[in-house]
């Protein structure tokens, strides 16, 4: 006689429904985004942040083809921001330039980073 | 031999074991999100995104004015430009719109000839805008750019201060 008799698939089941009754919590969470992984606050500052590096770009003055390596964020040192700009010709429309703003910030393994781009045509209406 | 009974196995303890852990460390975590730490967080929060949704309406109408007149090279307290109409044409000089930092408050007000100074509606934004804020000022960085500067209190009272700043892109310099 066997040590033990394999489950039949009525208990089977049943585990199946306690995992479901255990995890399901956390799937609810997963699915309104409240998991303390999204960092919520921060985020929000960053995404300003981003504007404001957005904004300063469009107030640059014209240029075809620029590009900034990551600075720190004044006014977010302690979350580590870091903000780059960079300006380059449209591959599409030469005429146009795209500018795009980027933020990142977070320890290696959970970068996050944040993109804005915008098209700039040379002339203004 | 002998006969054991069928009993429960490794992996079903294991199994068991996993349970209990989440059961334990999910009662913990939502008692945490009950807590009253989370509520004020979340309040904090909800006041922080409140400022910043204002903020992106005024510079969404700062950065679309036709031309901005007050702060022309240094930093004040108040912001005056003409805004483009309904139509499309430019008003007279005359008739002019703005962000007002006053009694600690941030308010949008409208100048004509007739009326001097009379409270407006910002979109789904009453006036005052923004309260509890100091050290409001805007300031003129580049000629095509200007920055907005504020420190707000949290309303409840804590005595949380938080800083706000936006640049302002000025598109039709």
């Amino acid at each position: 006689m066997p040590e033990t008799a394999p489950r039949s698939m009525f208990e089977k089941l049943l585990y199946l429904g306690i995992a479901t009754f255990f995890l399901w919590p956390f799937v609810q969470l997963w699915s309104v985004k409240a998991l303390p992984l999204f960092e919520s606050d921060g985020h929000l500052r960053a995404s300003v942040a981003l504007e404001n590096l957005m904004e300063s770009a469009l107030s640059r003055p014209f240029e075809r083809s620029y590009t900034s390596g990551f600075e720190p964020v004044k006014g977010c040192e302690d979350l580590d921001l870091m903000g780059r700009i960079e300006v380059l010709v449209h591959p599409d429309f030469p005429a146009s330039v795209l500018v795009r703003a980027q933020v990142r910030w977070g320890m290696f393994p959970l970068v996050k980073s944040l993109n804005l781009e915008c098209l700039k045509a040379r002339t203004r209406p | 031999m002998i006969n054991r009974r069928k009993g429960i196995t490794l992996w079903e303890l294991g199994l068991f074991t996993i349970f209990l852990a989440v059961a334990g460390g999910a009662s913990v975590f939502f008692f945490f999100l009950n807590s009253s730490d989370m509520k004020k967080a979340q309040q904090k929060f909800a006041w922080v995104q409140e400022i910043n949704d204002i903020l992106d309406e005024v510079v969404s109408e700062i950065s679309n004015s036709v031309q901005l007149e007050h702060p022309f090279n240094s930093s004040s307290r108040e912001c005056f430009f003409r805004a483009s109409s309904d139509t499309g044409n430019l008003l007279p000089s005359v008739f002019e719109e703005g962000f007002v930092f006053t009694d600690n408050s941030l308010t949008y007000v409208s100048r004509s000839p007739s009326v001097a100074s009379g409270p407006k509606r910002l979109g789904r934004f009453a006036n005052p805008l923004i309260t509890n804020c100091r050290d409001g000022k805007f300031t003129r960085v580049m000629p095509d750019s200007l920055e907005i500067y504020f420190r707000a209190d949290s309303p409840d009272g804590s005595g949380t201060t938080r800083e706000f700043v936006r640049v302002v892109h000025l598109r039709n310099q």
